[in-house]
């Protein structure tokens, strides 16, 4: 199998499941907003982890490296229990805004 | 004689990016499970050769997956190899240390995961 038939494949494959991957970049963002007026409560958080835990082993394989960096820091952000700092949640919009942005794009070829 | 493997992953995506990369990448058979439970039932009936178990999994996880592959004698000697989205390394060093042939990082890159599956296991692929 070439490479060219492979990525042909995974773009057919990225377009059945993008709007899958939206969603978990949605948990995030409403987890985030949940964060800013002091709303965000354990269920809310534990399933922002989760979301940004899958987009991270996701994103990558579809070719989106950076989008799966950024989802691993989202997901660093929202692990455990302890109190988020006031200072993540610019982070997280920005990444929330930029996760977006990215897998909008249809993935590249390598 | 073609090699069978089985891919346990709760995640929909991955399962078919891992199935798509590996069936298209080698002439391997694949088989796919979206839970550990599901992941016993196929690995007693459809005797794979290898499995890819993913280690973040609701319900039974990955390490429960696998101490229950190696209590059932008909299971119990089938190369497991971990899929994990975790990076840290002594995550990962607890995780090699269960016994498994090999760690494999999520993402992964379709191309390459054929190659990457064969040399944990010592197979060759055929392409």
């Amino acid at each position: 199998m070439s490479a060219d038939a492979m990525s042909e494949k995974l773009t057919g494959l990225w377009a059945k499941t993008r709007d899958s991957v939206l969603a978990r970049v949605a948990v995030i963002e409403s987890a985030t907003d949940a964060l800013r007026t002091g709303t965000l409560d354990a269920d809310a958080r534990a399933a922002a982890e989760r979301a940004a835990h899958k987009l991270a082993g996701v994103a990558g394989t579809f070719g989106y490296w950076e989008a799966a960096e950024m989802a691993r820091e989202a997901e660093s952000a929202f692990e455990g229990t302890e109190p988020i700092p006031p200072m993540c949640v610019t982070q997280l919009s920005e990444i929330a805004v930029k996760l977006h942005a990215q897998l909008m794009v249809p993935p590249k070829s390598e | 004689m073609t090699k069978t493997v089985l891919i346990v992953d709760d995640d929909d995506d991955i399962r078919e990016v891992g199935q798509l990369a590996l069936e298209l990448g080698s002439e391997w058979s694949v088989l796919t499970a979206n839970s550990g439970e599901t992941a016993l039932a196929l690995a007693k009936s459809g005797k794979p050769d290898a499995i890819l178990l993913d280690v973040m999994m609701p319900e039974m996880d990955g390490p429960t997956t696998l101490i229950q592959l190696r209590a059932d004698p008909s299971t119990c000697d089938i190369p497991v190899v971990f899929l994990t989205a975790r990076v840290r390394t002594t995550e990962r060093s607890t995780l090699a240390a269960l016994g498994v042939a090999g760690v494999l990082s999520k993402p992964f890159d379709p191309l390459k995961l054929p190659d990457q599956v064969a040399e944990v296991l010592g197979w060759v692929v055929a392409t």
